[in-house]
């Protein structure tokens, strides 16, 4: 049954690191989320490859609160429950554009040393 | 900017933990649920799709204090936990702890205290201007044997060094000086202690007056216009603190005086008693004034920036030279000695207190050593205990933390305690111990706030470092498999314990000796034979000013009456005079020569203390063997004539 949501060999944790980016990321396109919503975006936007941890996604998202880099609110879902609802500060938007030259820059020496070898 | 919004998040979260914690569960549960929701949709049974849901989450716990923990909030979480273990342990066993705690505040309020006054008196800095550069300077002989070799200084050699030395922004003369105050028609006559002060004397140390002002140069001679500065107690005290005395007279010595200034109550060097200051020049005769060989003034100079103490003294010690050799016949100094003004002022006291800082210093160690004691025998029987939490993965340095809060907490009641006790102490103590100089700036500060503190941090290490890792040692898990309930452990500890014995009786062994030496001298001190009586005898002084009394007659016929009249007061048995009272200490020596005997050098000649008295004296103080007893008081080298 577990089949179900794992194992089934294409799915990859996420490379340590970028979590941050890409809950700014998701944040950043659709807006107001709350956490099953965001770790639902990440898997489906990544056509299944990237699987979010609860274990890593909620202790995430605290220290991004603590950063400043979102902010929280209780709202209700479609389903009339109460949730909490995550929204990128501007800082946060800040955040993200560091995070992303970085990954870009880092990736690109990445691909360039793959390439020449 | 970002930082502080960050503290101020965190804050808030540490201040609304409970809803915090009510808010992260509903969340995570929320997120089971969909989770839940999504795999039933796809398919899956109620049962197997809350399994999956639970089973994909992982450990709900952890998940919780990982997010938690992001708010950096641990440590304080841990030690506030630490603290109510600690405390709930401290009040399970009360007398330990009463004791304990009494313990450590006897040891930290004892020495709180004594840093109190050595800060006061030997640290801080005096309140005159710039006192970094202020320095006293004496006369050396040197072929002197006794004393420290610093000695009063003439008022030539002072009136040489001020106008011919350049290494010093000034030079200012003082001396003690005595005289008698009354209303200008006589009225309310006290004898009371003065000084005499150089005009550049109060704004060399930077004090100026209340009211009014300080001396001018004109005025500082022997011959100068009679002025007087009052200081506040007299103010306070005789003049009901009423500023319109300023351009009045007062008699003193019977001598018409201006009053022309008050000075500040802070200023109350270099003696509290003194109550009024005179010109230096007019405490001297206009013959006197230039004398090289009449010593009794105590000189401070202000050095020049970036002139060095030595250098100065080397100067003015030529000098002095040069004046020693142009007085080859008479008692002058060859050279300058100097000191800063801060330890001249502290001189006495300094060994006094730097001794009995350093027994209280050991009295606090012992202090910490009994409650190391107290807590490795308290280890001792929660062996088990200790032994259980670190089977169940309590790390050492958590289970060493964890007996350390115990000390702390002691510590910390016995610091607070003990400073309690440090404020009447030294509130005591600086309102009784009357030689102290400074007495009136000893109080407790940030400083000694800080001292504190850092003692109890001391003691708190000290005393609770050693238990703490002993009992948490290799041997931990041995406690387990302990089938009996003996006390006491292996042989490493009691060792241990041995040890700390060992230290604690030699360092209260040292106290013990040294408190019975003191108190010894105490008592010898209390019981010393004076040779008289002075069981219902009253001492009373008093002086004549020499104006009124300008000849032996008047003295005479004085005392005369003055005996008479008190030798009818109903209960005096009889009276009399003398100069100085028994065991009052030497005072008014006098140099005399023997024809037959010349002195053998300038510096060496014959000394005795001169008393006077008269005829009734001796009975009145019944000395039992009269001659042996006086010159008992005689310093070894001098032989006595009293003519009576």
């Amino acid at each position: 049954m577990a089949a179900l949501i794992r194992g089934d060999g294409d799915r990859d944790e996420i490379p340590p690191g970028t979590l941050y980016m890409l809950i700014l990321k998701t944040l950043a396109v659709r807006g107001r989320l709350h956490g099953y919503e965001i770790a639902e975006y990440i898997q489906s936007s990544s056509y299944e490859v990237l699987q979010v941890e609860e274990g890593s996604l909620y202790p995430a998202l605290q220290r991004m609160l603590v950063k400043g880099w979102v902010k929280a609110e209780w709202g209700v879902t479609a389903g009339s429950r109460r949730a909490r609802y995550y929204t990128l500060t501007p800082d946060g938007k800040r955040q993200l554009r560091i995070e992303l030259s970085q990954f870009e820059r880092v990736m690109g020496a990445i691909s360039r040393v793959i390439e020449t070898a | 900017m970002s930082l502080l919004g960050e503290w101020k998040r965190r804050l808030q979260m540490l201040l609304h933990r409970d809803e915090f914690r009510r808010e992260l569960e509903e969340e995570l549960r929320l997120h089971v649920e969909l989770r839940r929701e999504q795999q039933v949709a796809r398919g899956a049974s109620p049962e197997s799709a809350r399994r999956a849901a639970h089973l994909r989450f992982g450990n709900l716990t952890r998940i919780h204090e990982r997010s938690h923990m992001a708010w950096g909030w641990n440590w304080l979480e841990r030690s506030v936990r630490d603290l109510k273990y600690g405390a709930r342990t401290l009040w399970r066993s009360p007398s330990f702890s009463v004791v304990s705690v009494l313990v450590m505040a006897l040891g930290i309020g004892l020495t709180t205290s004594l840093f109190t006054i050595v800060r006061a008196v030997l640290l801080r800095p005096l309140p005159f201007h710039d006192p970094g550069n202020l320095v006293m300077l004496y006369e050396h002989y040197r072929q002197n044997t006794g004393g420290d070799g610093f000695n009063a200084v003439a008022p030539g050699d002072y009136r040489d060094w001020r106008s011919q030395t350049h290494s010093f922004e000034d030079m200012a003369a003082m001396r003690g000086y005595g005289g008698i105050m009354s209303g200008v028609r006589g009225e309310l006559p006290e004898v009371v202690q003065s000084a005499g002060g150089s005009a550049n004397l109060f704004s060399l140390l930077g004090v100026s007056p209340a009211f009014g002002r300080t001396f001018t140069a004109a005025e500082d001679q022997p011959e100068g216009q009679p002025v007087v500065l009052l200081t506040w107690s007299i103010f306070q005290r005789r003049f009901a603190g009423d500023p319109s005395i300023i351009g009045k007279q007062v008699h003193l010595d019977a001598i018409p005086t201006t009053v022309i200034g008050v000075l500040p109550s802070w200023f109350t060097y270099p003696d509290a008693k003194i109550q009024f200051w005179l010109p230096y020049g007019q405490t001297f005769s206009p013959g006197d004034y230039g004398m090289h060989d009449g010593h009794q003034s105590m000189v401070v100079a202000r050095l020049k920036p970036g002139v060095s103490a030595e250098s100065a003294t080397r100067e003015v010690s030529a000098l002095q030279y040069q004046i020693h050799v142009a007085n080859a016949s008479k008692p002058v100094a060859e050279d300058v000695w100097s000191r800063p003004m801060i330890d001249d002022l502290a001189k006495n006291v300094r060994t006094p207190l730097l001794v009995l800082l350093g027994a209280v210093g050991c009295m606090l160690l012992i202090a910490c050593l009994n409650l190391t004691n107290l807590l490795v025998a308290r280890s001792a029987t929660r062996r088990r205990e200790v032994a259980v939490r670190g089977a169940l993965g309590g790390s050492r340095v958590a289970l060493i933390c964890e007996q350390m809060t115990e000390s702390s907490l002691i510590c910390m009641a016995g610091g607070g305690l003990g400073l309690l006790l440090s404020l009447a102490s030294t509130f005591w103590l600086a309102a009784h111990w009357r030689n102290l100089p400074r007495a009136e700036s000893v109080h407790v500060d940030g400083w000694v706030l800080t001292f504190t503190s850092a003692l109890v941090v001391a003691a708190a290490l000290l005393a609770g470092l050693v238990p703490a890792i002993s009992s948490t040692g290799k041997g931990l898990l041995s406690g387990l498999r302990d089938t009996s309930r003996t006390v006491g452990g292996g042989s490493a500890r009691a060792r241990l314990r041995k040890t700390m014995l060992t230290a604690e009786i030699a360092l209260t062994v040292v106290l013990l000796i040294s408190a019975g030496l003191l108190f010894k001298s105490f008592l010898h001190l209390r019981t010393t034979d004076l040779g008289c009586r002075i069981d219902h005898v009253i001492t009373m002084k008093f002086g004549l000013p020499e104006i009124q009394y300008d000849t032996r007659d008047k003295v005479v016929r004085f005392h005369e009456a003055l005996l008479e009249r008190l030798r009818r007061l109903p209960g005096v048995r009889s009276a009399g005079l003398v100069s100085v009272p028994p065991g009052a200490g030497p005072s008014g020596d006098r140099v005399f020569s023997i024809l037959e005997r010349p002195a053998p050098s300038y510096n060496l000649q014959y000394d005795a203390i001169a008393l006077t008295a008269d005829p009734q004296y001796f009975s009145v103080c019944r000395f039992h063997c009269c001659a042996d007893a006086f010159s008992r008081n005689m310093s070894a080298s001098t032989t006595i004539t009293t003519s009576l």
